[in-house]
Parts: C-alpha cells; sequence; structure tokens
C-alpha cells in the first residue's frame, strides 16, 4: 500500500517537473485560494462587526428609552402620601417593558434590586419567563450600578449556545431603592445571516477560484504552444532535418523568436553543408587520386616482377635496381591499399560482413600467421584464452587485421622478449589483448599512437614494413564493431594494446574482461 | 589448342604488360581498350575467358558484360580499380564469373584465369534432380517441365555442385573452393550474388526459394527432388 502510494508520488513528483501547465495552474490556484481566504476571513470581520455594531446601537437605544419609561413611571406612581404600591408599580413596569419594546430577538428582561441598601420599601426583582439570570455577569452589574447616565452591554453566550447581548441601565424606584433593569437580545438571526453570508462567500471564492485555474490553464496552454513548436523544431533540426523552420505568425515576442530560431537554423545549416561539400570533395580527391594510381600501379607491379624475376641476367646494378623496385613496389602497394581503406572510413562508405566467429580461434590464426615474424625477432608468442571460446557475430577479416596489427607492433617494438596474447571474455564484452615486454612508450607517444603516419621511433628498424597506418585503420575497424583500443605503456615495461568488442547491441556499456595492464591468468599456452 | 584470352582495358599499357604475362604461360590474346571493340572482338575471336576492365570509354565494362551474357556464357573476369562493394556487385550482378581488384600482380591473374577455365566437371550420375528441375550433366541443359533453362557455364557448376550431393550443406568457402576451384581464402560475396543470379533463373518465386535453399549462418544446399 505504501508502496503504491510512493510510486504515485514519484509519478505526481514527475509530471511536476515535466509540465509546466500543471505547476502554473497549481501555483495560481494556490495563490487565489490565499488570496481568497484572506479577502473571505477580512469581509466576514467586517460584516459581523457591522451587524454586531447596529444591533447593540439598536439594543441600547431601545434600553435607553426603556429605562426613561420606566424610570418616568416609577416617579409618577408616587402618591401624595409620598409612598409607592411597589407592586403594582412593579407590575405597570413590565407592562410599559413589552409595549416599548420592539426589537427582534428580546428574549426577556429584569428588574433587579441592587443589594446592600435599607429601604423603607422593598419592590421585589422580577424576571420575565425564562429570563436567563445567569448571563448577567457580576462584573456587569457592579459596571450598571456605578453609573448612573449610561445603558451598559455585554455580549454574552444564551444557556442553548447562541451569541446574545446583554443591556443594563440603573433605575431608582422611589422609597424602595436603587433597581437595575436588564434586557437580553438573542442574536441567533444574526448569526444565521453570518452564516449565509459566510457560505456564499466559500462557494462564490470556489468558483472564482476554478475560474482563475481554468484561465490560467488556457492561457498557459497558448502561450507555451509556440515554445512547444520550438521546441519539436529543434530536435527534428537536431536529429538531422537542417530543412525544419518554424512558421512565423504576426510581429511578437513570440514571433520573434521564431524568426530568430529561422535565422540561426539557417546559419547552422549553410555551415554545415558547407563543410560537408569540403570535405566529401576532399574524400573524393583521395579517393580518386588513390584509384587513379592502381591501374599504373598494376603495369609497375607486374614490369617490376618481371624484371625481377630475370634479375641474374643483369649486371650487378641492374640487378640491385630491379630487387630494390620489387621491393618498394610493394611497400606503395601496401600504402595505397591502406589509404583506400582509410578514404573509406572518411567517407563513411566502409560496410561489416559479419559472421560467427570464435574469437580465440581468429586469435590463433592470426598468432600462426605472423610465427615466423616473432621467430626471427626471437619473441615468444604466449597465448592466454581464459574466455571468448563462444562465437559473437564480427567481420573477421577486420579483426583479424587489427590483431595481426598489434602482433606486428609487438614484434617490432618488443626487442625479442616474449609476447602475451589473452583473450577473455564477460557477459558484456570480449576483449583481446597483446602485450610486449619491449621498450615501451612515453605519455607523449601514447597521444600520438593512433595518429596517420606517426611511427613510434623512425630510427628503428622495422621488420613488418609498417606504413604508419596500421593503428588508424585498427581504430576504424573497432569503431565500425562499435569496440574500442585502448592502449597502456610505460617506458620499458612494454605496451599493452587492448580491443573490446561488444557482444551483445551497440551502445551497451561493456566493462573489458582484461584489465590494463593485464593480470596473466595461470596456465598459460604457448601458440 | 590455346586458349583464347580477351584483354579488354583503356590503359594500352597494362593490356601490353598483361598479354606479355599471359602468352609467356601459353595463352593466345587479343586486345581492345574500348567498349565497342571489346564486343566486336569477342564476336570475330571467341575467347574462351574475358578480362574486363568496367571504367570503359564508349559503352562501359558493365555494359560490355550484359552485352555478352545475351548470346554467351563465356566466363568473365572483371579488373577494377574501384573497390566499393557496390561497384563490384554491380558487376558480378551484370554476369561476370569473378573480379580480380587492381594492382594484382602476374601470378594471382593466372592463377585466376586457370581456375576460372578448369571448372571441375564431377559427373557421377547422368541425370540429377533438384527442386522441381532436372540437370542433364552430361548434355550440360537443364530443364523444368522439359523447357529448357539457359544458364553460364558458372551457374550449371554452381547448381550440378549443390545437385551431386543433395542434403548436403556447402558453406560459401566450401563453394568458393568447388566451384570456382580457391583453395586460399577470396570474398564470399562471390558466391552470394551468384547464388541471387541462379535463383533468378531457376526459381518459381525467388522470395521463398525451392532450389538453392539457404541455411542460415551455413551456407547453401539443393532443395529436395520433387516428382510431379
Amino acid at each position: 500500500m505504501t508502496h503504491w502510494l510512493g510510486r504515485q508520488w514519484e509519478l505526481l513528483l514527475d509530471s511536476w517537473r515535466v509540465s509546466l501547465r500543471l505547476r502554473m495552474v497549481t501555483i495560481s490556484i494556490a495563490l487565489s485560494v490565499l488570496a481568497v481566504s484572506v479577502i473571505g476571513a477580512y469581509m466576514t470581520i467586517i460584516i459581523q462587526g457591522n451587524f454586531f455594531d447596529s444591533r447593540r446601537d439598536q439594543a441600547v437605544a431601545e434600553t435607553q428609552s426603556v429605562t426613561s419609561s420606566v424610570q418616568a413611571l416609577f416617579d409618577g406612581s408616587l402618591d401624595s402620601s409620598g409612598y409607592i404600591d411597589v407592586e403594582g408599580a412593579n407590575a405597570a413596569a413590565q407592562t410599559t417593558i413589552r409595549a416599548t419594546t420592539a426589537s427582534p430577538g428580546l428574549v426577556g428582561f429584569a428588574i433587579l434590586r441592587t443589594p446592600g441598601q435599607s429601604t423603607s420599601q422593598t419592590m421585589m426583582s422580577t424576571s420575565s419567563v425564562g429570563f436567563p439570570l445567569d448571563v448577567v455577569s457580576a462584573d456587569m452589574r457592579s459596571n450598571v450600578r456605578s453609573d448612573d447616565e449610561v445603558v451598559h452591554f455585554q455580549p454574552v453566550e444564551l444557556p442553548g449556545g447562541s451569541p446574545a447581548i446583554v443591556t443594563g441601565a440603573r433605575v431608582s424606584v422611589p422609597t424602595a431603592g436603587v433597581y437595575e433593569l436588564y434586557l437580553v437580545y438573542d442574536l441567533a438571526d444574526l448569526q444565521e445571516t453570518l452564516q449565509f453570508v459566510q457560505s456564499t462567500l466559500v462557494v462564490g471564492s470556489g468558483f472564482f477560484v476554478l475560474v482563475v485555474g481554468f484561465i490560467v490553464y488556457w492561457v498557459t496552454t497558448r502561450s507555451i504552444r509556440p515554445i512547444v513548436t520550438t521546441a519539436e523544431t529543434a530536435e527534428r533540426f537536431a536529429a538531422g532535418a537542417l530543412d525544419e523552420r518554424i512558421e512565423v505568425e504576426g510581429n511578437d515576442i513570440v514571433a520573434q523568436l521564431a524568426r530568430s530560431f529561422n535565422k540561426m537554423a539557417s546559419a547552422i545549416q549553410q555551415q554545415i553543408v558547407r563543410l560537408a561539400t569540403l570535405s566529401s570533395l576532399q574524400q573524393q580527391f583521395v579517393s580518386d587520386v588513390s584509384h587513379e594510381l592502381r591501374t599504373p600501379l598494376t603495369t609497375i607491379t607486374i614490369t617490376g616482377n618481371m624484371l625481377y624475376e630475370r634479375r641474374d641476367q643483369f649486371d650487378k646494378d641492374a640487378a640491385r635496381a630491379a630487387e630494390l623496385l620489387h621491393e618498394k613496389t610493394g611497400t606503395f602497394e601496401h600504402l595505397l591499399s591502406e589509404l583506400i581503406e582509410l578514404s573509406r572510413y572518411d567517407a563513411g562508405a566502409a560496410s561489416l560482413d559479419k559472421d560467427p566467429v570464435v574469437p580465440v580461434a581468429l586469435v590463433n590464426e592470426a598468432v600462426a600467421s605472423m610465427q615466423t615474424l616473432a621467430d626471427n625477432k626471437g619473441s615468444e608468442l604466449r597465448v592466454h584464452a581464459p574466455g571468448g571460446h563462444s562465437a559473437i557475430d564480427l567481420d573477421s577479416r577486420r579483426i583479424r587485421r587489427i590483431v595481426t596489427n598489434f602482433l606486428g607492433n609487438a614484434i617490432d617494438h618488443g626487442e625479442g622478449k616474449p609476447i602475451d596474447i589473452i583473450v577473455d571474455s564477460n557477459q558484456t564484452a570480449v576483449s583481446i589483448a597483446v602485450w610486449d615486454h619491449g621498450i615501451g612508450m612515453t605519455e607523449a607517444d601514447l597521444t600520438r599512437v593512433f595518429d596517420r603516419f606517426w611511427r613510434a621511433d623512425p630510427s628503428r628498424q622495422r621488420t613488418t614494413g609498417g606504413t604508419g597506418l596500421g593503428l588508424a585503420i585498427a581504430k576504424g575497424d573497432a569503431e565500425l564493431h562499435d569496440g574500442v583500443i585502448e592502449v597502456w605503456s610505460e617506458p620499458g615495461k612494454g605496451a599493452c594494446f587492448r580491443l573490446t568488442l561488444p557482444r551483445v547491441g551497440a551502445g551497451e556499456i561493456m566493462v573489458p574482461p582484461i584489465s590494463l595492464p593485464p593480470t596473466l591468468p595461470e596456465g598459460g599456452q604457448n601458440a | 589448342m590455346t586458349a583464347r584470352i580477351l584483354i579488354v582495358d583503356d590503359d594500352p599499357a597494362i593490356c601490353e604488360v598483361v598479354e606479355m604475362v599471359l602468352r609467356a604461360e601459353g595463352f593466345s590474346t587479343r586486345t581492345a581498350n574500348d567498349g565497342l571493340t571489346a564486343l566486336d572482338v569477342f564476336a570475330e575471336y571467341d575467347p574462351n575467358l574475358v578480362l574486363l576492365d568496367l571504367n570503359l570509354p564508349g559503352l562501359d565494362g558493365i555494359h560490355v558484360c550484359e552485352r555478352i551474357r545475351v548470346t554467351s556464357g563465356t566466363p568473365i573476369v572483371m579488373l577494377t580499380a574501384r573497390t566499393d562493394p557496390q561497384d563490384i556487385i554491380a558487376g558480378l550482378e551484370a554476369g561476370a564469373d569473378d573480379y580480380i581488384e587492381k594492382p594484382f600482380n602476374e601470378k594471382v591473374l593466372v592463377a585466376r584465369i586457370r581456375a576460372c577455365m578448369r571448372r571441375p566437371v564431377t559427373s557421377s550420375s547422368p541425370e540429377l534432380k533438384i527442386g522441381d528441375i532436372v540437370v542433364d550433366v552430361k548434355a550440360h541443359v537443364v530443364t523444368r517441365d522439359g523447357v529448357q533453362i539457359s544458364l553460364t557455364p558458372l551457374e550449371f557448376e554452381l547448381l550440378h555442385t549443390l545437385a551431386a550431393h543433395p542434403g548436403e550443406v556447402y558453406s560459401r568457402e566450401a563453394l568458393l573452393d568447388k566451384v570456382w576451384g580457391y583453395q586460399y581464402k577470396a570474398d564470399t560475396r562471390l558466391v552470394n550474388v551468384h547464388v541471387q543470379r541462379l535463383r533468378s533463373k531457376v526459381e518459381l518465386d525467388v522470395e521463398d526459394p525451392k532450389i538453392v535453399v539457404t541455411v542460415r549462418g551455413v551456407g547453401y544446399r539443393a532443395g529436395e527432388p520433387i516428382t510431379r
């Protein structure tokens, strides 16, 4: 359950991050809810105050007039002998009170004798039926007692829970002393009105918030549409559709954005087309030159071979010339075919001819083909193959060329020391590493080792007739397979070239099964 | 009787040097430097093999190859300075039996020519059935329902090799060895292209081959004989 909730939360977070519209709508709804709440609260307070004030004023005024009437009544009921029929006056006062009060919500009244006085006569405290005596607090009573002039009031709560106001004033009854007149007004109707106003406010505000939400949704949708269009166009442009442009409408900031985008796109397109044309012209030239050389080279090769075959019929110098011609024609041929191969990579025209091949078998073949060269240099070729025994799809010609190139370099620079060839594989990749223990290379050499026509040490004698293009071609072959070639070397410790090929689809992250420099597995076999 | 070879190349020097090599090997040769001349010489000379450069003035090599194939199954070996796969495949599809990339040396040239001309005819039985077609080994004729299908010698040899061992799967390398006579690693695209050409002639539905069946990852085998 919590897991499910967690996922929902994740989803929500995602859409929050992704959707500008969702964010805009949510933020504007939150802000308008806040604003509406503040305004609503303010209005409620003001209205409540106003209502209360007017009812209070009404009650106070009424109490004032009731008090004057009652006071007048008491004053007038004094007979000639200076006495007063207190109970009669009381009853008359009650009648007067009932007659004079007209305000809504009058709960009742009470005429209470102020305690602590001794008078010749005593009028009984009276109150109308159901008058809530408890709501008249002691504070209120002492306030009323202390002040002759003013009508006092106090907001209270009736036993039933509804709000009310109690008003009080002092009257004096001749011969019977001081009495206090209290009136209680129920404000339940006021409360109801207020609640009605509040609910109207809430409904109105809710509606307002919804409308704001919709407006913001609509406005955002409208205003992000050009941005969405721009983003989509930019995506397609980046994906290579260089002719993509945005349709420009109007003259506003959005149209300005579209125009700027289009201008930028045109500029980039021009640059790309210009560079592409230049580069393809150059590649075409290299390719044409390489091919144009092939027909005359065929003639030179064959005639050179004819001369070479008959060199023993020539004098010493001519024989040597035939030999040199023969040898260098071979180098020339080799160089030309490598140049053509490179021009194919540059033109993106190289294609793979894949078959299932067992890497170890391929390595053994390559090792066997280089055995004679290695023997001449005195280098022992040691093959270690903990892995790579199951077939993978690869272009065997190209991969064999890479391995042969590694071996040739190792033999050239291995100073006659043994050369370790390691084949291993794991879930993601197959690696082939060739490690010589010869002179090694410096840091500076390592950065240039894949450069065309770069040679480690020009003064060294080469046995494999290297053209300086071998590793550049090897790199191209590896890249065609979505593989990589890495190199490790330290001066005096030899050099190790490692080819890593993916076992699965391209784009997978490969973990090379052989480390650099490699740790040699136990029990290596000799090839 | 000496074998006659027609050499077609727009570069007279290479024609001359190839002539020198081939004559030394005991072949008789003629040369042509452009496509139209090549066709004329072909008609007049009736060579046993044509060495054909693809890059020719006038009529180019592909067209020359197609024109020759209309009337003749004479082995054609392309000489090509362009080594892009599509150029080679275009040449093979036009009907060339094999190709040699320039620059080549004389030993490779002679070896290929000899391989092309001594296609083995290892006939086991006079008549072989493959799918619904009949291969008459002696008469070098292939028929379906009595109707003759015209094949070049190379195509006939390819079909014959497969039909001679029904059920056996031949790898492309094995076919190169048996049909082309190559003992060394050559280009297996040769086999692919010629199988396609053969299929276009002998299959009823090229999309669903019943005569020359592909065995994925291995090679090809003959289809089961069908009696109708």
